[in-house]
């Protein structure tokens, strides 16, 4: 099943174009990763995926995306509604500042006044830090400020505030690229549990652990789709000469 | 050997200076209150509980004043605070970026005019109005309130208090505009990505975010209005007075200072002076002091 399919999508920084004629499909509950060299346009991929890109000033978007079988691109389409079927968590944490480890995860109900119970809250509260690995860590100081959080405690919190509102799809860009091996390791371990509960695609270039978390491997070039494929065969047979040597290190 | 000695001088001038300001305030505090000391043991406590200012019989209370400073800059805070954060508001967070910079431009020019021109445009063409159109919609539509009691002079406490208010926006607007430009992308994007809408993440991610940053610029706010002294002397109407009324005249620190010094002959009448100055010093130091430390808290407390 495909949870995603890209149709033709392009996508501009000003008069700059990042992204060319994309064409790929995302399966259901799967891993997908998204590697390739710095500046090939991985995370303006992610972020056509939740219409953050049309965000950033004078950026433009053209194309198709379906999520299950909508356009998210339709002119109807109100993009905070993707938004929430559609969960990121960025390069570097970024919980809000100004809220407690708690209200952080719960920040994806205070939206349209959402009126939930203490008991409901704590719930969610609970399930999705279990599901980011850092319940065990936080129990104790969910009103704690995040600033008194290590940089992956902090990362996983906010997984578990993407996780919260649970949404279909997790995107993620290169989510321990600022944290060390053990953070990392845990996070992986995350990863490759949640893949029960979403479809996650993952941006890295680290390309260990795209062979290590994901399903399906997606090698961008310039901003162009150079191949796609199951993660076994695009590392131990790529069919582009681009693609073996991006994997094999002869670029990058 | 030479960029040393260039070192030393350099850093000697900068602690010469830094003290220097230091030292100036002192001196300026020790002055007001050795001017102020046959004042102080003459009334006492009662300098600050009479209400009575009679020069004829040298009773001087200064309750009335400290009561209008007081009442002037709250409203004034009333009225300036919430504008300028919608001013703030739609400059960082709305305003399409043309016009960014030239409202600014125009916010901070409003800063740079003499309060005498405020004092001006108060006096001619807002006494007027507040007299004959501003106090009698008041009276008509919150009349049961105590605020709106009485025959609206034109010149009062609500003038004043609407002046100053004029006079803080663009202090508290400009600070609070750069406090809010200063809250990160990250932040921003954090919450679109939750599927917050564009409102959502201006009231609950960015103002949150700067909540007190700009509290700390209504607090420099207030500490300018509780300074003002020319153009609240030309609204007030000066009469000393304590009245619940908004509508009634009355004085301020400033403005009986500014009223009387010209002609306070004897050393009582100038010590009382001092020691208005001296309350007004302090009342505004306390204050300033408050804003700094919620300033300091929030750039270190991250
Ligand atoms: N905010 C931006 N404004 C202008 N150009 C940008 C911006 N962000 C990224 N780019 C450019 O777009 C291209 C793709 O960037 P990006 O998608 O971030 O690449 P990757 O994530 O693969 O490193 C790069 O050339 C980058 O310089
Ligand atoms: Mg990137």
């Amino acid at each position: 099943m495909d949870k995603i399919r890209v149709e033709n999508l392009n996508a501009w920084f000003g008069s700059m174009q990042v992204l060319k004629n994309i064409n790929v499909s995302l399966k259901e509950k799967k891993i997908s990763a998204i590697i390739g060299p710095s500046g090939c346009g991985k995370t303006t991929l992610l972020r056509c995926f939740n219409r953050l890109h049309e965000l950033v000033p004078g950026a433009r978007v053209e194309g198709k995306i379906f999520l299950d079988n909508t356009n998210i691109y339709e002119k109807e389409v109100d993009p905070v509604m993707v938004r929430r079927r559609i969960g990121m968590v960025f390069q570097r944490p970024n919980l809000f500042n100004h809220m407690s480890i708690y209200d952080n995860v719960i920040a994806g109900y205070l939206l349209n006044n959402t009126k939930l119970s203490k008991e409901r809250k704590d719930e969610i509260v609970e399930r999705s830090l279990r599901l980011a690995g850092i319940w065990e860590e936080v129990k104790n100081r969910l009103r704690d400020y995040p600033s008194a959080l290590s940089g992956g405690q902090q990362q996983r919190v906010c997984i578990a505030r993407a996780l919260a509102v649970e949404p279909e799809v997790l995107l993620m860009d290169e989510p321990t690229s600022a944290l060390d091996p053990i953070s990392t390791y845990r996070i992986e371990e995350t990863i490759r549990e949640l893949k029960e509960e979403v479809t996650i695609i993952i941006v890295t270039h680290n390309m260990q652990q795209a062979a290590r978390v994901s399903d399906e491997t997606i090698f961008m070039y310039m901003g162009e789709i150079i191949e796609v494929g199951s993660t076994s065969q695009i590392f131990t047979n790529p069919k582009q000469k681009l693609t073996e040597d991006y994997i094999t290190g002869k670029f990058g | 050997m030479k960029k040393n000695l260039g070192d030393k001088i350099f850093k000697g001038i900068a602690l010469f200076s830094s003290l220097f300001v230091i030292l100036l305030v002192f001196f300026l505090f020790v002055e007001l209150l050795i001017y102020s000391f046959p004042s102080i043991k003459k009334f006492g406590i009662y300098f600050f509980i009479d209400k009575i200012w009679d020069p004829v019989t040298e009773r001087y209370g200064a309750l009335p004043a400290i009561y209008g400073t007081i009442v002037t800059s709250i409203l004034a805070l009333l009225i300036a605070f919430p504008l300028s954060i919608g001013i703030a508001i739609f400059i960082s967070e709305l305003a399409p970026p043309a016009l960014k910079r030239p409202l600014s431009f125009i916010i901070e020019l409003l800063g740079a005019i003499p309060s005498l021109i405020y004092g001006m445009w108060g006096l001619f063409s807002l006494a007027p109005l507040v007299q004959l159109k501003i106090g009698p919609f008041l009276q008509r539509i919150l009349g049961f309130l105590p605020f709106f009691q009485g025959y609206p002079l034109g010149v009062g406490y609500l003038t004043a208090g609407i002046v100053l208010s004029v006079m803080i926006i663009p202090t508290i607007s400009s600070l609070s505009r750069e406090i809010l430009m200063a809250v990160p992308i990250d932040q921003r994007e954090a919450g679109y990505a939750l599927g917050m809408t564009k409102w959502e993440v201006i009231w609950k991610i960015v103002l949150g975010n700067a909540r007190s940053g700009i509290f700390a610029a209504g607090i420099l706010g207030l500490g300018r209005a509780l300074g003002e002294a020319v153009a609240v002397t030309m609204v007030i109407g000066n009469f000393p007075n304590i009245s619940v009324s908004l509508f009634s005249p009355g004085v301020t620190i400033t403005s009986v200072i500014i009223n009387e010094f010209a002609e306070a002959a004897g050393q009582l009448k100038i010590s009382v002076l001092m020691e208005l100055a001296l309350v007004l010093f302090l009342i505004t130091f306390l204050i300033m002091g408050l804003a700094r430390y919620y300033i300091l808290k929030r750039i270190e407390g991250r």
